[in-house]
């Protein structure tokens, strides 16, 4: 009664791609940039009025339709969909980070807060996030970073996303996409090192940077089925560079329900800018796994967790 | 007939395990199996893990710390353990060459022992730290019971 | 007092190395294979005595190849090679994570737990929770304090498991499309989709983990070594995923009054997903009430 799995069937499975290094394939997509983010939000009045001081910095133009409202700056936007039960994310690590006058980010601060919002002051651990920053969320939800830098342009420096299959998502955002790792956490002895200091409240990191749950040898060496234990690990990161801007990857903290697996357009989602045509950057996506569906100029895409991406060509 | 088939992973530690593992597929062709756990003990964690395949051996290297010589000391593990990869002879060289396009310092070629079963071995570190050692094998021509890799 | 399974009778050696990880051609271009493990150890007559006596690996004998210090040599049926060598201290692992693993056939595995238990070493597996059906493993430390685990993949890891008979899941009513319902007897899911049903076998292609359904994700994943499958049991199309070909499924037919039936005692292995593979109720038995 007993047969053993086909031959064939294991085959097949080496048959669909085994990458032997995770690094842009040769004839990747060509990315230029993180060109932005397309948000849902419930009231698009409300939404320019929050995001207006931020962007006060910025040399750009609101341009508003029926249902959107897009900010663009230079060659990068913010798209606002106006949805009556908006997808935020407010209790994760996905958020997007924008540029704003080092001279003016903690006075902004300041007037965010006395308008009501909650503004917090954590740091990342990429290296160019070490200062503590103010985070808050849109009135929707969208969780929103400043960055004190020089100038706003160009306005967004990175967006972060929250995955599950981190090596799965990679496969995208690295192989298929180009991205190039600029800084990863979570794999390194200072990375557990610094993880303590957090469980004992002497560090103010984004709390999405770090867990506090336990592992088998956590029981094994502590006696016991305890689930009280609670042991201080850093959350595995990895941040890829898109030409000047940066895609960050967070292993998810929380479960949340993903949209309907045959959707593949959907918000919120990355926007990316390439130079590369739309029939040659298809071709590409055409030879890979990875869900995706063209829609003239733009390729979407749907990573393995469901967060969706546009791919804006030429 | 020894009543051991084969050995076929090691768990290792590296202040840096990504690094490692990063080394394992860019210089010597490993093939990378994950860096964050997607199994049962994982799940609840996105810990890292860093696993992957080096010819037809499993590494599971985990972040931390041992005390070891300078990296600048290629050959060693006597203390400890080193891990001895094979080619075949006739590859031998390209493996030298590769280390040397690559960057990584090695020491020898060392001769062995025309009785024994090694025919000459370079020593080089991983990022970590960990010793390895590739060789030729005199015996590489004996039909030993194969490692059972799929693909073949 | 329960010590733990052990795997049926078989010679085969497997094509997975540790953490049920298969091993492929693809990462042996460059470097082709494993030789040999080097050990610092501080008595040789006494570590030669371990290796050989109790781990039952071949003598081949003292100071065969280069290494600087006295050595011995002992030798795997794969040729690989532990290298012992002499040393004052030998750096321990202890509980860094750093060990060592031995594959080894079913009949090999077999024999080493009776003489391991026969000698006194502890041959319970507290990981044994954790494994899927026909892996196993013991953990031995040599007299140095090199830790290894000793470990195999049984047949019935690759088998078709035993089904329950027919299964009756209920009424056709119960289950609108998108529902992806665990059934306990049989070990399968009924998923019911836009084009028709499917019972799709909770046993993992891997190695026989049971899948469970992920509704946030939209699909089946095995908490074992973490391979995923969508509704439709096709695996989830990344490197690395474990799944080893579709989720096998069960025919299912309807009755006249409506119920669904599964017959588990029957499995379809497949090589992909197609819509023929889907079962549809009639359309009088869409309508009936049981």
């Amino acid at each position: 009664m007993a047969t053993e799995t086909s031959a064939a069937a294991e085959s097949a499975r080496q048959a669909a791609g085994f990458a032997a290094v995770l690094k842009p394939v040769d004839g990747h997509i060509s990315i230029d940039s993180v060109a932005g983010v397309q948000l849902e939000v419930r009231d698009l009045a409300e939404a320019r009025a929050f995001y207006e001081p931020i962007f006060w910095d910025a040399a750009g133009s609101w341009k508003p339709s029926a249902r959107t409202l897009t900010f663009e700056s230079g060659s990068q936007s913010l798209e606002l969909v106006q949805k009556a039960k908006p997808r935020t994310f407010a209790d994760g690590g996905q958020h997007t980070a924008y540029r704003v006058r080092a001279t003016r980010v903690s006075s902004l601060a300041e007037q965010l807060a006395e308008a009501g919002h909650s503004v917090e002051w954590w740091h990342e651990d990429h290296p160019q996030e070490r200062e503590l920053a103010p985070y808050l969320h849109d009135p929707s939800g969208n969780r929103v970073q400043l960055v004190a830098a020089s100038s706003a342009d160009p306005l967004i420096a990175h967006v972060a996303i929250e995955v599950h299959a981190f090596d799965y998502c990679e496969y995208l955002y690295v192989r298929e996409l180009g991205g190039e790792v600029d800084y990863y956490h979570g794999w390194r002895v200072e990375d557990q090192t610094a993880a303590k200091a957090w469980l004992d409240g002497d560090d103010p990191a984004a709390p999405w940077t770090r867990r506090d749950n336990p592992g088998w040898t956590d029981f094994r060496d502590q006696g016991s089925k305890n689930r009280s234990i609670r042991v201080p690990r850093p959350n595995t990161q990895v941040f890829l560079r898109y030409g000047d801007t940066r895609l960050g990857m967070i292993s998810a903290t929380k479960t949340r329900q993903e949209p309907p697996e045959e959707q593949i357009v959907g918000t919120p989602r990355i926007l990316f800018r390439s130079s590369m045509a739309a029939d040659q950057a298809a071709a590409r996506a055409d030879a890979e796994p990875v869900p995706h569906e063209r829609h003239g100029r733009s390729i979407y895409f749907r990573d393995a967790d469901g967060n969706f991406s546009e791919l804006r060509c030429g | 007939m020894a009543d051991i088939e084969s050995i076929s992973h090691s768990g290792m530690v590296a202040p840096d395990s990504r690094a490692v593992h990063t080394f394992y597929e860019t210089v010597l062709s490993g093939v990378r199996e994950e860096t964050v756990s997607r199994s049962y003990e994982g799940t609840r964690g996105g810990n890292a893990h860093s696993c992957g395949i080096l010819g037809d051996y499993v590494f599971v290297t985990f972040p931390r710390r041992r005390d070891v010589a300078p990296l600048e000391q290629l050959r060693g593990g006597e203390d400890s353990f080193r891990h001895g990869f094979a080619v075949s002879r006739t590859r031998f060289d390209e493996i030298t060459q590769r280390l040397q396009e690559q960057g990584v310092p090695f020491e020898g070629p060392l001769v062995h022992p025309e009785r024994g079963p090694l025919g000459e071995s370079i020593y080089f570190r991983d990022p970590g730290g960990n010793y390895f050692e590739v060789c030729w094998r005199r015996d590489e021509d004996v039909q030993y019971n194969p490692v059972r890799v799929a693909e073949e | 007092m329960h010590l733990q399974s052990l795997p049926d009778t078989s010679d085969q050696p497997t094509v997975y190395g540790g953490h049920g990880t298969l091993t492929v051609r693809e990462s042996a271009k460059t470097i082709e294979r494993f030789s040999h493990l080097v050990l610092g150890v501080t008595d040789l007559v006494r570590s030669e005595a371990f290796y050989r006596d109790v781990l039952g690996l071949d003598l081949l004998g003292r100071d065969l190849v280069g290494e600087r210090a006295p050595h011995s040599v002992v030798q795997m049926n794969t040729g690989q090679l532990i290298i012992l060598v002499l040393t004052d201290q030998v750096w321990s692992p202890g509980r860094s994570g750093v060990h060592h693993g031995f594959m080894v056939t079913p009949n090999q595995y077999r024999l080493l737990y009776e003489r391991l238990h026969e000698l006194g070493y502890p041959v319970e597996d507290d990981r044994e929770m954790y494994r899927a059906h026909g892996q196993y493993s013991i953990d031995v430390v040599d007299p140095d304090g090199h830790r290894f685990q000793i470990q195999c993949y049984g047949p019935e890891g690759k088998q078709i498991m035993p089904g329950a008979g027919v299964v009756d899941c209920g009424a056709i009513s119960q289950f609108k499309v998108g529902d992806v319902r665990p059934f306990k007897s049989g070990n399968f899911h009924l998923v019911r989709l836009h084009e028709g049903f499917l019972a799709v076998s909770k046993w993992c292609t891997h190695f026989n983990g049971i899948v469970i359904y992920q509704k946030a994700h939209w699909h089946f994943h095995c908490p074992f070594h973490g391979a995923t499958y969508d509704r439709r049991g096709v695996p989830a199309p990344y490197p690395g995923n474990s799944a080893c070909g579709p989720l096998r499924l069960h025919p299912i037919t309807f009755t006249d009054d409506g119920r669904i039936l599964v017959d588990t005692d029957e499995t379809i292995t497949r090589e992909g997903y197609d819509p023929s593979q889907v079962s549809n109720p009639t359309r009088e038995a869409v309508g009936a009430r049981p």
